[in-house]
């Protein structure tokens, strides 16, 4: 067994993949924790798919190494493929089978024995809360229903390594629930976590560390809070409000303040440091004794970040 | 035009297909129309046939010498090959003259002559043909070889005199009639199918979800989608009509021919009709094809395309004429032996060309039927 | 063993499939048995129909009138009988008698153009019809000419074995079955190919190997592709009564070698093509029903004359060889070397397309999915 970064399951050292003139992934490197939940967070078309079917070995790469548990991964690399389990963007089921033979036929491609398969299938099923969809076919289920079929399907073999591709595309909020609870619990009973999202909120509650791909490259990594401390904005105050021009100007002229953007009634103030700043603009308005509706503040958010550092919203490109 | 626009641009990425299937129906015509055996215009004087004589005596000679004139003798390397033959109709009788044939029919013995043949009837019309001469020279008997083969030869001279009242090129006629006969074929198969795969894209849930939530009705959209079908219908027909003027050459632009391509018109019309209500009723190649194949090869053998209608049970007959193919059929080939063309002799050929219209109508009238009931559904 | 019991489900569910792949040879058998029954049980054709001008002045009347109403049958029947081959109209009038003829309401016409000659037959085609009425006329002239009848000829059959030229179809039809039966298999093995469809692509990185997972597939589709040529072969010797010959076993034997011939077309179909669901199925159907012409399902003579002019095309044509291995069977012994050759060849063809077929479908990785 060759020599891996201490504690990486996985590692992907410069990737490269190309379709004739486009290059979907560009000298991507990077590894993945034991335990941890890896973020890969993007906008459409940024790479995170084809770089999880590289990992995979379902597709071919231009250059790169990719090692998973200390070995090369091959496509006839099976007692590396038992440790993995997917959950792809499509959902991957037959729809000729009822929702718990699905499970029971997927847990079988990795599990041998007949019983050890049943009792799994009988737990991922809970997991995902479907026990009471045994016997349906997957056309009789919705489209969040479906989902979680998807991913039992994907873990019922309790495998050490997970890859969930975008899982919680076009569903609703409650099964998108039911999910990340089910892959905090995934991780918590050992399972090391790869996320491909373009959703933030998502990575933000779920991920560790978390990658953000543009282009096929690398443009930021780190923690959640890592990643947030690279925006230039650090709080964001948002006031609904009747302002005079010279209330708006003594509101920009606040310390720390870097931003104001008021359209008549809504103002948005941006500041570089998060220090009381709530506290001051109150105070302002009061002694100015202007009235005010709704009035909140927030952190940055990763779109934020994306956007200082790449120009374009996460979503919808 | 917007259906027209997806239509045309569903059939330029399935053109491969397309093409390979009206290929595939272009190599059939033409070998079709090449096969020399041709069940439908008889003629016992041109059978093929094979003799093995191991007598080489007057008699034999002057025996195979008759049969020469009056059939095509062939040769044969093999046994394998030549039971092929028999039993493909390529030979309709192989005769055994066993040695000493003409030494015992000389001294009044009648004896045996062996043979094969086929179940068809020209091979019994050729058994007639080596009958004749054999019962011919033993009536003479007992007689020397030379004395047999002069009284016999004198008497299988005479025959029976056959005047053909008919003025038209029968040969000729007849494979125009095979040529556009098997157009119901073409046209069923190939033309449906083409048709049936340009417009299986308008069928998937999606697509036609997004096109019932439309603001055009499925009439507007039915009728631009039957004239797309009509539009790629009509370059498939000029394409066989086309292939049909190189095979048969002159005879295309005869009376006959003019008004048999009118005939294969008005049911080409019909076949995308046809085609349109299939592809409204399934959605999937698979289920698709074999219909496709059971409808245009089914109605063919019914129809009296690939085998004589008067081979067929009469029971058979009568269920083709619920086919609009029968009338098609039938047309062509009342028109092989028309000799004259008036309202009286052309009657027939329009009361068939009626039905066919008709029958055209009705479908158009049945697919908005179905496509209605499926948009409320 | 459950991964079989699973694709077995799988399979079957899909009801529009196995329908058509079980269902269509039998609705294809049923129409060729209406279409050629009454050659396959022939019970006798209908009469020649004849209309004799009577002229009583001819001195050869009376003796063919005596012969041709010999062989005319009753008025009013349909079938021949004996030696009955004529349905006459006796009329005594010629431009009545070439009236009917023109309208196609008789098939030849026989009159006397003056009182010594012998008569004359008026036809309006050269058919079949026309020769037997023909035929009979000679033998009366020749007859008369001699001045005796005639004895029969001492003819005696040499054929050892009654085989029915229209088997042929049946033959195509038993072809055509074992090659669409691939169908099956391009089916099944698009579920299982990542490039075709998500559980494809889920299976591919499983921990079971894509041989074990691809063998077990065809598997599946092989059996289940016996199951429905066993119930066509039922329906064709139970219900419709044909008969295969006396060489049963190997009938069967030998349609087992076609279905996995179907089976390798299948398979290739599905790894080869890089297309979608509705054009593989395009393809073979394509391929079966081109090769199934040119076996003769649209007429035997177009085997016979493909063999004798382009006999490449049929001897690497599954439909023609599988259709001459049972014509092969019937026709000669079993151990004949035309019945092995055709076997070997069936194996030829689908190590072939079996090769092919692995080769593509080895490939691990893709470019793109």
């Amino acid at each position: 067994m060759s020599k891996t970064t201490a504690g990486s399951i996985i590692e992907v050292k410069n990737l490269t993949k190309k379709y004739k003139e486009l290059t979907a992934i560009d000298n991507l490197s990077f590894d993945v924790k034991k335990g941890e939940i890896l973020g890969l967070l993007g906008p459409n078309g940024s790479g995170k798919s084809t770089t999880i079917n590289c990992i995979l070995s379902l597709l071919k790469f231009d250059q790169g190494e990719i090692k998973i548990l200390g070995k090369t991964m091959a496509p006839d690399a099976l007692d590396i493929k038992r440790e993995i389990g997917v959950v792809f963007q499509d959902v991957a089921v037959f729809d000729e089978l009822t929702v718990w033979e699905n499970v029971n036929y997927f847990c079988g491609l990795y599990i041998n024995d007949k019983e050890t398969c049943k009792q799994y299938t009988e737990e991922a099923l809970k997991l995902v809360g479907l026990e009471d969809f045994k016997k349906f076919l997957p056309k009789k289920l919705s489209g969040g229903l479906l989902r979680r079929l998807n991913i039992a399907c994907g873990i019922a073999h309790k495998p050490k390594i997970i890859f969930l591709d975008e899982p919680t595309v076009a569903v609703d909020p409650q099964s998108r629930n039911n999910i990340l609870d089910g892959i905090k619990k995934l991780r918590d009973d050992g399972a090391t976590i790869i996320y491909t999202t373009h959703y933030m909120e998502e990575v933000e509650i779920l991920c560790d560390r978390i990658i953000i791909l543009d282009r096929g490259k690398i443009i930021a990594a780190g923690t959640n809070d890592s990643l947030k401390d690279l925006a230039k904005v650090k709080e964001r105050i948002t006031i609904e409000a009747e302002l005079s021009t010279k209330i708006q100007a003594k509101i920009a002229e606040l310390r720390d303040v870097v931003n104001v953007k008021y359209d008549g009634k809504t103002m948005v103030i941006s500041y570089k440091d998060a220090r009381k700043n709530l506290a001051e603009l109150v105070s302002l308005l009061e002694s100015s004794r202007i009235s005010y509706g709704k009035i909140f503040s927030e952190r940055p958010t990763l779109n934020d970040v994306f956007l200082e550092l790449t120009g374009k919203e996460l979503r919808d490109q | 035009m917007t259906a027209s626009k997806a239509y045309f641009k569903i059939v330029r990425k399935n053109l491969w297909l397309i093409i390979m299937y009206t290929l595939i129906l272009c190599i059939c015509s033409v070998m079709n129309m090449h096969s020399e055996i041709n069940t439908t215009n008889f003629e016992a004087a041109k059978a093929n046939i094979v003799v093995f004589d191991n007598d080489h005596s007057e008699l034999s000679n002057a025996f195979i010498k008759y049969l020469d004139e009056r059939t095509d003798i062939k040769n044969f390397k093999d046994d394998d090959s030549l039971q092929d033959a028999l039993y493909y109709g390529e030979i309709y009788f192989v005769l055994y003259i066993d040695a000493g044939y003409g030494e015992q029919i000389s001294q009044g013995i009648n004896a045996e002559l062996r043979y094969k043949q086929t179940d068809q009837s020209a091979s019994m019309l050729v058994g007639t043909i080596v009958n004749r001469y054999a019962k011919v020279a033993y009536s003479f008997a007992p007689n020397p070889q030379s004395i047999i083969v002069e009284k016999t030869n004198e008497v299988v001279a005479k025959e029976a005199e056959v005047t053909i009242a008919s003025s038209l090129d029968v040969n000729k006629l007849s494979d125009l009639g095979l040529y556009f006969n098997f157009l119901n074929y073409a046209l069923l198969a190939g033309l449906v199918f083409a048709v049936s795969f340009a417009t299986l894209g308008f069928k998937r849930t999606m697509v036609k979800k997004r096109m019932t939530v439309s603001a055009t009705s499925y009439r507007t959209t039915n009728r631009q989608i039957l004239l797309c079908n009509f539009m790629l219908g009509s370059i498939l027909w000029l394409v066989y009509i086309g292939i049909g003027a190189i095979l048969v050459g002159d005879m295309l632009f005869t009376t006959h021919g003019l008004i048999m391509i009118a005939n294969s018109a008005i049911f080409m019309v019909f076949a995308m009709a046809f085609a349109f209500l299939l592809s409204n009723l399934f959605s999937s190649a698979s289920v698709l094809l074999p219909i496709i194949n059971v409808v245009s090869i089914g109605s063919s053998f019914i129809c009296g395309v690939f085998i004589p209608a008067e081979w067929m049970p009469s029971f058979i007959n009568s269920l083709a004429h619920i086919l609009p193919s029968y009338y098609y059929v039938n047309s062509n080939y009342r028109l092989i032996e028309m000799e004259n063309f008036s309202i009286e002799t052309m009657q027939p050929i329009i009361l068939n060309a009626s039905i066919l219209i008709a029958s055209t109508i009705a479908i158009i009238i049945l697919n908005n039927y179905i496509s209605k009931r499926k948009q409320e559904s | 063993m459950k991964r079989l019991l699973y694709n077995f489900k799988i399979t079957f569910k899909n009801k529009e499939l196995i329908f058509w792949a079980f269902g269509f040879p039998i609705i294809m058998a049923t129409l060729f048995y209406g279409a050629f029954s009454s050659l396959i049980n022939y019970d006798g054709m209908e009469p020649v129909k004849i209309a004799f001008v009577e002229n009583e002045e001819n001195q050869l009347y009376p003796v063919y009138n005596l012969v041709i109403h010999s062989l005319s049958v009753e008025d009013g029947a349909t079938k021949t009988s004996d030696s009955k081959i004529f349905a006459t109209t006796y009329i005594n009038n010629r431009e009545s008698a070439e009236t009917s003829l023109r309208k196609d309401e008789i098939d030849g016409m026989i009159y006397f153009d003056n009182a010594t000659d012998f008569p004359k037959l008026m036809v309006m085609t050269n058919s079949l019809n026309s020769t037997i009425i023909q035929n009979v006329m000679t033998e009366i002239e020749q007859s008369i000419t001699a001045g005796h009848t005639f004895e029969p000829a001492n003819l005696k059959s040499a054929g050892d074995q009654k085989m029915d030229y229209i088997m042929v179809e049946f033959y195509t039809l038993l072809a055509m079955a074992c090659l669409y039966g691939g169908m099956i298999a391009t089916k099944a093995l698009d579920k299982n190919l990542a490039n075709m469809t998500s559980s494809g692509r889920r299976i591919a990185v499983s921990a079971v190997s894509k041989a074990k997972i691809i063998l077990g597939t065809l598997l599946t589709s092989y059996i289940i592709q016996l199951i429905g040529l066993a119930i066509l072969f039922v329906y064709l010797t139970m219900v419709l009564h044909l008969d295969f010959g006396p060489h049963f076993p190997m009938v069967v034997f030998f349609t087992m070698v076609g279905a996995l011939t179907g089976l390798a077309l299948g398979t290739f179909v599905s790894a080869v093509f890089k297309v979608n669901e509705n054009t593989k199925d395009g393809i073979l159907t394509g391929i079966t029903m081109l090769g199934c012409f040119f076996g003769g399902m649209m007429g035997p003579s177009m085997k016979y004359l493909v063999d004798s002019t382009i006999p490449i095309v049929n001897k690497i044509n599954p439909s023609a060889i599988i259709s001459d291995g049972f014509y092969a069977l019937n026709a000669f012994d079993p151990d004949s070397n035309r019945f092995w050759l055709d076997v070997v060849s069936l194996f030829i063809i689908t190590s072939i397309l079996s090769t092919v077929s692995i080769i593509v479908l080895r490939r691990q990785k893709y470019d793109s999915i």
